[in-house]
């Protein structure tokens, strides 16, 4: 766990509000994002995001983060997506919607990403067109905001939009192809 | 958990249990091939059955069909941050703020300082004799050893030790006990009525060795409970640990092997790896050595993590989150050959591990000391003494001994 994880932890444990509420700010609307595409539901979202919020408050001395705080709040949300889907007797064995929340996302770090399903994204990045996938590299795999990788690649920043929308509509196509399969299989 | 899933004899009942799970839950992939058009005749059944069953599917249903045709969320509109945080703040209640050890209430900035911890080396020459170490202070305490308690079925037990061999019938196994370890031979599933369960109850301060009846090996560590049938009957072959130990799965593609562990299961086909799952720890590790392993919770069974060889899951009790990341897998192996090996490690973690294979008690007089790290590998079958003064050489840390009690200042 970084150092300044860490010392930011260690706040909250002790009942810091100040750092608490910074963390919120800096967390909440990706977290909101990211499980609006688990569920298709905004308004559930947010409701899972805060409750997960007040929960993690609850428990936090108890709580040892080994990775990062980003990646555990990742982790959890994602659990109690999978909780409310289970509510509706949906589950997600072949991880079309985790893909999905991943794709939609526009905060990512490839450290909460499980192995497996980086792995076919890598695969799935490497048949799009060189652009497209330098742009959406990027995006997902060096975590970047739009208008950094504009500059970065010297390109406007609503072709970077663009290229990222039409690369998640292909590696959609092409992950769930090769989920489709498995499934199969 | 309930191995009466995996172990129970009446057949009929189980099929219908799986039959009505299957009809109620469905994958999601079933829901987005409806939407693409891409339905069996069989899956168009189930799809319509998830759908009939409850009117809140089909509000999602509807939710998920607008996701794919617009791009995006239905009833989208603008977030409202600022009073988010107003609705959950009245929750968070206040904590009591416990009093803290001078040095951690230093500003951020120091604090990182500090927290940038003093890393120390230890060597270990194997080739000094240890003779020398031997200061006269008191009673040696000597490494662990083999011993173990093995519990049958109707709860009688009998104590295992190097030395005690004995070879016997017990619960409709051939159960020989030599050395330090401990096999079941002989055992067909065929010819077993009913199934049996063997626990086998490793203290403090010992190790031992086991091998089941489908000759999968497991080398169990201090203070560590497992428990197993006589005999693998059924579709899976499950076993529950409590503590920590090294399997070495038999490959049976047609019959998983299964180690359930505090609310974590570790399903492998053949394998080889280490889990950790003490009691008075936060967090289950699976390190996997050889092969492929799956691990999930017995609450989320979807969620999987899939490992492979060099990475460790972490899941933490509470949440009952899994994550995965690159180690070092001889720092979670070595015991089993017979090291302690700890690489950039604190001291509170390294004490846990040393008082369980010890049976010693520690106890910190300096709050700041449990965070001192260690990098250095001793072998386990040394007595105590020698483990402590190679880590008081290192001049961070002093043990004061009392009996079985270590102090640390």
């Amino acid at each position: 766990m970084r150092v300044e994880d860490k010392i930011l932890f260690n706040e909250i444990k002790k009942g810091n509000k100040v750092v608490y509420e910074s963390l919120f700010h800096e967390y909440y609307e990706s977290l909101v994002h990211y499980a609006e595409k688990f569920i298709f539901d905004q308004a559930e979202a947010e409701d899972l995001v805060q409750e997960l919020f007040i929960d993690i408050w609850d428990k936090s001395r108890k709580i040892d983060i080994a990775t990062s705080i980003k990646s555990y709040f990742y982790q959890a949300i994602r659990n109690r997506c999978l909780n409310h889907l289970k509510s509706l007797k949906v589950k997600d064995k072949h991880h079309v919607l985790y893909i999905e929340a991943i794709l939609g996302s526009d905060d990512e770090e490839v450290e909460f990403i499980d192995l497996d399903i980086l792995n076919k994204i890598e695969k799935s990045i490497d048949e799009l067109p060189p652009q497209m996938a330098r742009v959406f590299r990027l995006k997902l795999l060096d975590g970047m905001k739009q208008d950094e990788i504009a500059s970065e690649l010297d390109i406007s920043v609503n072709s970077v939009k663009t290229q990222l929308k039409r690369a998640r509509v292909k590696l959609r196509k092409a992950l769930l192809q090769k989920t489709n399969l498995l499934f199969i299989l | 958990m309930s191995p009466s899933r995996v172990f129970c004899c009446h057949k009929g009942e189980i099929t219908n249990v799986f039959m009505t799970e299957m009809q109620n839950n469905i994958d999601f992939i079933i829901i987005w091939k409806k939407i693409n058009d891409k339905l069996s005749v069989r899956q168009e059944k189930e799809f319509n059955q998830w759908l009939k069953a409850d009117y809140s599917h089909q509000v999602f249903f509807e939710k998920v069909l607008h996701y794919y045709k617009t791009g995006e969320v239905k009833n989208a509109r603008d977030h409202d941050f600022i009073n988010a945080w107003k609705s959950i703040e009245p929750h968070l209640k206040d904590q009591k703020i416990r009093r803290m050890p001078d040095w951690i209430k230093i500003s951020a900035s120091v604090a990182a300082t500090v927290l940038i911890m003093l890393s120390v080396y230890l060597f270990v020459d194997t080739t000094t004799e240890s003779e020398n170490v031997t200061t006269a202070r008191e009673m040696i305490i000597p490494p662990g050893s083999s011993k173990a308690r093995l519990i049958f079925d109707d709860g009688e037990s009998v104590d295992l030790a190097e030395g005690r061999d004995f070879h016997g019938e017990v619960d409709g196994a051939q159960i020989l006990n030599k050395g330090n370890q401990i096999s079941y031979v002989g055992t067909k599933a065929t010819e077993v009525a009913e199934v049996k369960y063997n626990t086998l109850e490793i203290p403090r301060g010992a190790e031992y060795f086991v091998i089941l009846s489908d000759s999968t090996k497991v080398w169990l560590n201090s203070d560590s409970r497992l428990r197993y049938p006589t005999a693998f009957v059924g579709d899976v072959r499950q076993v529950e640990l409590e503590g920590e130990a090294y399997f070495e799965v038999t490959k049976n593609t047609a019959m998983p092997f299964q180690v359930v562990s505090q609310g974590q299961v570790v399903e492998v086909l053949g394998t080889e790896f280490n889990l950790s799952s003490y009691n008075n720890d936060d967090l289950i590790y699976t390190t996997l050595v050889e092969g492929q392993v799956k691990v999930y919770t017995e609450d989320n069974p979807e969620l999987t993590q899939t490992l492979v060889p060099g990475y460790q899951t972490y899941m933490y009790k509470e949440s009952g989150d899994i994550s995965v990341r690159k180690v070092d897998v001889n720092e979670y192996v070595a015991w089993k050959e017979g090291v302690f090996y700890f690489k950039n490690e604190n001291l509170e973690n390294m004490m846990h591990t040393i008082s369980r294979w010890y049976d010693i008690d520690v106890i910190f007089e300096q709050e700041r000391k449990r965070s001192l790290k260690f990098t250095g590998e001793i072998k386990r079958y040394e007595n105590l003494e020698r483990m402590l003064q190679l880590l008081e050489e290192t001049q961070e840390v002093n043990f004061t001994k009392e009996g079985k009690e270590i102090r640390i200042n």
